[in-house]
């Protein structure tokens, strides 16, 4: 079984301070540390589950600065066999759509019989590129997919909908699967296999081996904090005086 | 320093009750975390619950130095009990005895000090350490109660206690000129302990949290003046300095007494380990320290009893005595080594309990405040 | 911070280092403290991960990395809990790369060997200040050792399956299974409490010769350098906690991190920080390019388990009262850096073998 997956490096921002940078166009990201996108990394352990369950090879594909090189080494340390990136900075700025299409014209020339990529990135959070790329390729996907079996040229898969419902599809191959986390239990890698991986080639494509035309449809004016409207007020004193004060300013408002 | 007569005596006495009836428990206080009411017991027999009191409460009628020789010498072998000792009489028994009027006097003051009744002192709490002045403990009066509702958390001694006097405002926009002192007793409707403190050090002494839960108090039961708690309480702290100075002390000597020990037996590589500059050099540095930490106790302590302004020398006290105690017991262990580490000797857990006194009754940083006001002024 | 460069190599593996520790460690590293037992399944994981083997040669089933590369793993550990960084520290210096250096081909193929299947080796010490009654001595009877009144410690001990004792006189080591007849002792101790560190005595043992080896300085500068990288992760912790607290925590209005005294305290911990990664890294770095690292290993562990020290008082001085509890981690860093400070001996020793390579 041949699998593709597409991995993102990702500023870590969950516990950082974010801020905008002059351009207004981008974050500041010299204090954030970056690391693989969380969904992918569950995409990139179900693709090595997958190889090591029917045999084949996986392929990781990063479109990416120079530092996504160390995202998709951990990769091939998990048990990739093949590394691919493509050098971001020739595509700057990039949508959803432009992303997808890069992407597409890269994975339409290798073997597949799955695709994979995590359902959101973290950073820009737009969940387009999966969808994307197997429309542009003509085969079936499925996002948000928290199961995962392949039988018989067909894949069996659950996915998360709404209200805490849950979807059984059956897909033929070849196919694209947008995995929820949570999926299976992303590995470490050992440090032998690290020592391994920094030595191996990793394989870097430029705009000079995409044809035709990528195009963004959407362009990004501005990336804002919300800026904060209502007040929040801290009540002190005793039990007694809380209750008494919060009282007061609820009669105050009228809702009592 | 040259001790008269009259307070080597008072030494000698008090180092063999520690050496002989303290010492051989301080293990295991800290093991089982035990709270030692035999050796409370016989303390008061010895009238060492109440040195500084006159003989008409129960004390022992001493002053301020015998009683700072007495903290330093039992912490000298147990810290806890040391604690007890000091937490006893300078926060327990000295506000009663300062603040008191002559009824409640007879009624707490001297159960205390006749060790019938182990007495607490209760100001922190949650959100005021340092800032003392930010108590939220609130007192209300009611007829002939007041109410009070509040937390005050870090109390020696607190559960154990059967007598606290504490403080609570009865208006926190008045901030320290709010606050008043009072007294509870245990057993009060409204009043429980909540847990007691897990801790790095002193664990054979309790360390507890007060709940005030509308809990009534006669009127009585104020210690002076309503909006002077912040006096009686600053009055209490800065004595309190010293023996918690002295403690320091007495925990550093401690550890020095154990390297004493420990170096005129060991040997390296066949040489006696006491010809070792290196250990020489260490040991000649913290016994200096040490006597210069004494000397600074001592004098806050005779400063006080001959009653001239001591605030600025106890805080010198309480903040170098514990500086330097620190410092001992941590060379302890870098003399000792891995041995030091176990229970065999006594050094790790001297190094346990001197930390807390670079930060009980005022830390270090607090400490210094209170100096340099007193020098370069408010 | 352009002073430490990590290669791509070393800079993967403190990345993994530092999810893996984040994703599974930091929610049981207070549990494990509790405790105080051996954490056996965090051990198992480490194995796996190659982290308990990091410079025994692959021909081994090594990982055959660098002393950077355990400095970078030791730390990351130790951040989150100091007793998991030691035993790993052990393992890897004093049992893993004891044996691949100095050990014999029989003992590589019976010992080295199943390090990565998961066996701990242990190090058996007495210290050297002592009552000469207590130090280990042998004597040659035929083709054994005998040998006899030995009383000290061994580290990882509580799970070691096999122990290599130090005899610093004849620099020899001597490797005994965990049946030889040792008197093996829990045993109270201020600090590294998971670590499994626990007592032997024994009256007399006889050893096969073979059992014995020599060693050199090597292997302690190493175990110094390793110690070392445990108590930079410590002293990070440390100040760590002590930043996030001073933040948070209001006095007279305001929070305390704006008082000139509560900063002193935490620059004094920042530059002591500061300086021990530079003293860890370049000694890493050393070691790595085969230089002399005596000097520098002596240097870095006085240097670094100190600020372990200071970063441990510090950190309980600004948390005021809560710092003495144990609903905080800060007393026990307090504790941990000062077993790591003198538990491979004095520091007055390590300064007395600077004083020496620099004077005499």
């Amino acid at each position: 079984m041949e699998i593709v997956v597409c991995i993102k490096r990702v500023p870590q921002t969950a516990e950082a301070e974010v801020k905008v940078d002059p351009s207004g166009r981008d974050i500041v990201k010299d204090r954030l540390t970056f690391d693989i996108n969380e969904a992918d990394s569950y995409a990139l352990e179900q693709a090595i589950l997958l190889k090591e369950k029917y045999g084949g090879s996986v392929t990781a594909i990063s479109l990416g600065p120079a530092e996504a090189e160390d995202t998709l080494r951990i990769a091939l340390a998990k048990g990739a066999d093949n590394a691919l990136r493509i050098k971001e900075e020739d595509f700057t700025p990039l949508d959803g759509y432009k992303t997808a299409l890069i992407l597409y014209n890269i994975i339409k020339d290798l073997k597949y019989n799955v695709i994979l990529t995590g359902c959101i990135a973290t950073d820009d959070g737009y969940s387009q590129v999966g969808p994307i790329i197997a429309e542009l390729l003509g085969i079936p996907h499925a996002t948000l997919v928290t199961e995962l079996e392949i039988k018989d040229e067909k894949a069996e898969v659950v996915r998360e909908l709404e209200g805490g419902l849950l979807e059984r599809l059956e897909i033929n191959l070849p196919a694209l699967f947008a995995v929820q986390t949570g999926i299976n239990e992303p590995r470490y890698a050992s440090l032998l296999a690290i020592r391994r991986a920094a030595k191996k080639e990793i394989k870097t494509l430029g705009g000079a081996d995409i044809q035709g035309e990528v195009k963004s449809l959407s362009v990004l004016e501005k990336l804002y904090v919300p800026p904060v409207e209502r007040r929040a007020e801290i009540l002190s004193g005793s039990m007694d005086e809380i209750s008494e004060k919060l009282v007061q300013i609820i009669k105050e408002k009228g809702l009592l | 320093m040259i001790l008269s007569k009259r307070y080597q005596e008072f030494q000698d006495w008090v180092r063999q009750f520690a050496r002989k009836e303290v010492a051989p428990r301080a293990k295991e206080l800290d093991k089982k975390e035990e709270f030692p009411r035999d050796l409370v017991k016989r303390m008061a027999e010895l009238k060492m619950l109440g040195i500084f009191i006159p003989e008409e409460y129960g004390g022992a009628g001493l002053d301020t130095l015998c009683y700072a020789i007495a903290v330093e010498e039992v912490g000298r072998v147990c810290g806890s009990t040391g604690i007890f000792l000091a937490a006893h009489s300078s926060l327990g028994v000295f506000p009663i005895y300062h603040a008191g009027d002559e009824k409640q006097k007879s009624r707490w003051l001297i159960p205390l000090v006749k060790g019938e009744k182990i007495g607490s002192f209760g100001l922190t709490e949650p959100n005021a350490g340092s800032d003392a002045a930010a108590t939220r403990t609130t007192a209300r009066l009611e007829g002939d109660f007041y109410v009070i509702n509040g937390i005050k958390r870090f109390i020696t001694s607190g559960s154990i206690a059967d007598i606290i006097v504490f403080t609570a405002t009865q208006d926190p926009s008045k901030g320290h000129r709010g606050i008043s002192a009072f007294v509870v007793e245990k057993g009060t409707r409204g009043f429980s302990y909540g847990r007691n403190e897990d801790k790095l050090g002193l664990r054979g002494s309790i360390t507890s949290e007060l709940i005030f839960e509308d809990c009534r108090i006669p009127k009585e039961n104020l210690l002076g003046k309503e909006g002077e708690g912040f006096k009686v309480f600053m009055d209490t702290l800065d004595g309190g300095r010293i023996s918690i100075g002295a403690l320091a002390l007495g925990i550093g000597e401690g550890a020095l007494d154990a390297i004493i020990n420990f170096v005129q037996q060991a040997q390296e590589s066949g040489q006696p380990l006491k010809k070792n500059q290196w250990i020489q050099s260490m040991v000649a540095e913290i016994a200096t320290e040490l006597e210069s930490a004494r000397l600074l106790v001592y004098q806050a302590a005779q400063l006080k009893d001959v009653g001239i302004p001591f605030i600025k020398e106890s805080a010198m006290a309480k903040y170098y005595a514990s500086k330097v105690g620190m410092k001992a017991t941590s060379i302890a262990l870098e003399i000792f080594g891995a041995d030091g580490l176990t229970d065999e000797y006594p050094v790790e857990r001297f190094m346990r309990d001197e930390k807390l006194m670079e930060i009980g009754e005022g830390t270090s940083e607090i400490q210094k405040i209170v100096i340099a006001r007193q020098i370069l002024g408010k | 911070m352009g002073l430490i460069i990590f290669n791509d190599e070393q800079t993967l593996i403190q990345n993994e280092v530092k999810k893996f520790v984040k994703d599974k460690l930091s929610p049981i590293a207070d549990e494990i403290d509790k405790k105080e037992k051996f954490p056996e399944e965090i051990i198992t994981t480490l194995t796996e991960l190659g982290l308990m083997t990091i410079m025994v040669p692959e021909d081994y089933k090594g990982a055959g990395l660098d002393c950077t590369s355990l400095c970078i793993a030791a730390e990351e550990l130790s951040k989150e809990c100091a007793s998991i960084g030691l035993v790993m520290v052990v393992n890897n210096c004093l049992v893993g790369y004891a044996l691949s250096r100095y050990g014999t081909q029989f003992q590589k193929t019976q010992y080295l060997n199943s390090l990565s299947d998961g066996v701990i080796g242990g190090y058996g010490f007495c210290p050297e200040i002592n009552n000469p009654e207590r130090l280990l001595k042998s004597e040659k009877k035929g083709g054994n050792f005998v040998l006899s009144r030995g009383n000290g410690f061994i580290l990882n001990g509580a799970v070691a399956e096999f122990i290599l004792f130090s005899n610093f006189q004849e620099k020899k080591f001597l490797l005994f299974p965990k049946q030889a007849g040792l008197k093996l002792k829990n045993q109270y101790i201020l600090g590294m409490r998971s670590a499994g560190i626990v007592r032997f005595e024994f009256n007399q043992i006889e050893v096969p010769e073979t059992s014995s080896f020599s060693f050199d300085n090597k292997v302690f500068d190493l175990a110094y350098i390793g110690f070392s990288a445990v108590g930079l992760g410590i002293a990070r912790a440390a100040l760590d906690s002590a930043i996030k607290y001073a933040k948070e925590r209001k006095q007279f209005g305001r929070p305390i991190c704006e008082f000139p005294m509560v900063q002193e305290l935490i620059t004094k911990m920042k530059i002591a920080v500061e300086t021990s990664r530079l003293l860890v890294y370049e000694s890493a770095k050393c070691f790595d390019n085969n230089e002399d690292s005596s000097l520098i290993a002596n240097i870095t562990r006085v240097y670094v388990t100190e600020t372990a020290v200071l970063c441990g008082l510090n950190a309980i001085q600004v948390y005021g009262g809560y710092g003495y509890t144990k609903d905080y981690p800060v007393e026990r860093y307090l504790r941990d850096a000062k077993t790591l400070q003198v538990l491979l001996g004095q520091p007055y020793l390590a300064k007395s073998l600077i004083a020496k390579e620099i004077l005499l």
